[in-house]
């Protein structure tokens, strides 16, 4: 089995060939996956928070997601992506969905990139592990207590 | 919080609340189960958010917590100053549950089965109990008014069980200061953490307290 490459909330990795990058526990958060499928490209970030003017620091969606997007850019310069979206779960009674909020944000933040969404699993009670295939672009994902499916 | 220059004095009030609060949550436990239960490790530190999952298990583990969130009234103004949790890894929940149900008898069920609703309202009724004892003794410790929310109960993967409350903070600190102290029971394989996530502005209102 391929090694597996796990990032934590906040952090985004970028990886070619046939590896496995990998992110626990997404909760409200979003996995984001971009996707260059001609050239076994692909990268995937946890996003904690939704974009918000004045805030410069990883935790924010339009930050981590333009890194992530500058690192493939960087390796293959105006490819061809595609995006994959799963997380932003509303697990808490509250007044307050950070997860809604999240993958609002994060789809702004990809039309205004023109990226396509092709495949999306958010929202719901529950958490997510997502696993990116790099090479293929397939993404697994597992929902606690629930039937792991590809995307 | 200018006042407050020494962060280690800081640190030790912060300690004294969370070990008052996880003393009596204890007892309160105790009392339920009919079990003796050892109060290990107590710490209080400020963690980076990112890493706070991290430092309690595996992110994908699943787990079970039971939470309130402490709301701090002050004259008409109510701010949320934290959550206080009991959070323990899914075969402890499942454990605990049946110790509370009385079904200590039964044949261990698989790690992949959801705790039922009488599994879930079991432990949600004793995270009511032993919040409520521990909110009692700080108010009582810090004469400052507290109040708790509705208990919720979740049964998810650790990561994503704290995202629900390291966000809300995240989103005006990098940090969180967490006040953390393990719960075992002497003859039952249950290990609980007795958390309290202290919020910016929680943790500012109750060091100005305990200055007065």
């Amino acid at each position: 089995m391929t090694e597996q490459t796990k990032i934590k909330m906040g952090e985004y990795a970028v990886l070619e060939g046939d590896e496995v990058i990998a992110t626990m526990g997404v909760g409200s958060c979003v996995a984001v996956c971009l996707i260059d499928q001609n050239h076994d490209l692909a990268g995937l970030a946890h996003v904690m928070l939704p974009e918000e003017e004045g805030h410069t620091s990883d935790k924010h969606a339009d930050v981590l997601i333009d890194k992530l997007f500058d690192e493939i850019e960087d390796k293959e310069p105006l490819t061809d992506l595609e995006a994959k979206v799963f997380g932003g779960a509303h697990m808490i009674d509250d007044s307050q969905n950070v997860g809604e909020e999240n993958v609002e944000s994060v789809r702004e933040i990809l039309d205004r990139k023109n990226i396509d969404i092709v495949a999306e699993d958010t929202g719901g009670e529950k958490g997510r592990a997502v696993w990116l295939h790099t090479r293929s672009g397939e993404a697994v994902v597992r929902k606690a207590f629930g039937k792991t499916r590809s995307y | 919080m200018s006042e407050i220059k020494d962060e280690e004095q800081k640190l030790n009030m912060l300690r004294e609340i969370g070990n008052i609060g996880a003393g009596n949550a204890s007892k309160a436990l105790s009392e339920i189960s009919g079990q003796k239960i050892d109060v290990d490790f107590p710490s209080v530190e400020s963690v980076k958010v990112e890493e706070i999952p991290e430092k309690l298990g595996d992110r994908s583990q699943i787990f079970t917590d039971v939470s309130v969130t402490i709301h701090i009234k002050q004259e008409d103004e109510e701010t949320a100053a934290g959550h206080l949790l009991l959070l323990m890894k899914h075969q402890s929940a499942k454990n605990l549950a049946d110790i509370l149900e009385d079904k200590v008898d039964q044949p261990l069920e698989s790690e992949d089965i959801e705790l039922n609703e009488e599994e879930k309202d079991a432990l949600k009724e004793t995270g009511n109990i032993l919040t409520g004892a521990s909110v009692s003794a700080i108010t009582e410790y810090i004469d400052l008014k507290l109040k708790e929310g509705i208990p919720k109960i979740h049964n998810d993967m650790l990561g994503a069980i704290l995202d629900n409350y390291l966000l809300g903070i995240a989103k005006k600190d990098d940090e969180a200061l967490i006040f953390n102290t393990e719960f075992k029971f002497d003859e039952a394989e249950i290990d609980a953490h007795f958390l309290i996530l202290f919020k910016p502005e929680g943790e500012e209102l109750v060091l100005n307290r305990m200055q007065m």
